[in-house]
């Protein structure tokens, strides 16, 4: 079968929106539109989507911060991580990284610490929530007529 | 010849100790203390070896004893001092931070440094070098 024009660009539009959530690897690769929708109607279903996604699941791939890495003591970085840790923390009802989110709110040096445990827990929560934003997102667009690969 | 062995002894005077003695090390003067290793242990006595990048730990640490006080290089992270002893030329400081207590002792004579960080799940090591800049 040859691939309308139309169906590429939806694809491609899809890469776009992809785009807005750094550091998140959202469970959803191409989404086909199988009744013919213009990219326009792709583009207005899929924003609608994360929408509705988000609001189902509680995640917002575009606000989360990727997980702790990278270099430290600044400021910026720091408090993106504890953010995200504590996000995950709470998400999960665990408290791993309770102590390294506080540090990093309030610029603690030792509190800011984190253990590989903590670290994985973070991750390994962020990795749920981003599964759950995208089963969500999925069912989402295929209820409203596309393949979601 | 003249001139080379004048620019012989001013780059020597470069090189070699200058007259002025290097800040000590027993917590008068601040310093600064760079981490080589890190280690980490969690409840199961499992133990790894990890980075100061991995583990959110500044790779220089500024220990200000005078003003009782432990901060990252850019002052952005800091960590209170809250008590302070000397013992046959080692210098020990303590503190606690959001429910974790840490302990350091710095050898005065060689800088050397080790130091312990724990809270109710696990525990970090830290090995480092101070000096007195």
């Amino acid at each position: 079968m040859q691939l309308s024009m139309k169906a590429l660009t939806g694809v491609g539009v899809l890469f776009a929106a992809a785009a807005v959530a750094p550091g998140i690897v959202v469970a959803q690769g191409y989404v086909y539109p199988t009744r013919g929708q213009s990219p326009q109607q792709q583009q207005k279903d899929q924003g609608e989507c994360h929408v509705w996604a988000t609001q189902q699941t509680g995640v917002n791939p575009g606000a989360m911060a990727p997980p702790p890495s990278g270099p430290t003591g600044q400021v910026a970085g720091t408090a993106a991580r504890g953010a995200a840790i504590g996000a995950v923390g709470g998400a999960i009802g665990g408290n791993a990284g309770k102590g390294a989110a506080i540090g990093a709110a309030t610029g603690a040096l030792v509190g800011g610490f984190r253990r590989a445990d903590q670290r994985r827990a973070a991750e390994q929560s962020q990795a749920q929530a981003s599964a759950a934003y995208g089963n969500a997102n999925a069912a989402c667009l295929e209820g409203r007529g596309y393949t979601v690969k | 010849m003249r001139r080379l062995i004048a620019i012989g002894i001013l780059a020597s005077s470069a090189v070699l100790p200058s007259a002025v003695p290097a800040a000590p090390l027993d917590g008068s003067a601040p310093m600064l203390c760079a981490l080589s290793s890190v280690v980490e242990c969690g409840r199961k006595g499992d133990c790894e070896r990890s980075s100061s990048e991995e583990a959110g730990i500044p790779a220089f640490i500024r220990v200000n004893v005078p003003q009782r006080l432990l901060s990252s290089l850019d002052g952005a992270r800091t960590s209170p001092i809250m008590n302070v002893q000397r013992s046959n030329g080692q210098l020990m400081l303590q503190g606690t931070q959001n429910e974790r207590v840490w302990g350091a002792v710095i050898d005065e004579a060689s800088g050397r440094m080790s130091a312990t960080a724990g809270e109710a799940d696990g525990a970090f090591v830290l090995i480092g070098t101070c000096i007195a800049p």
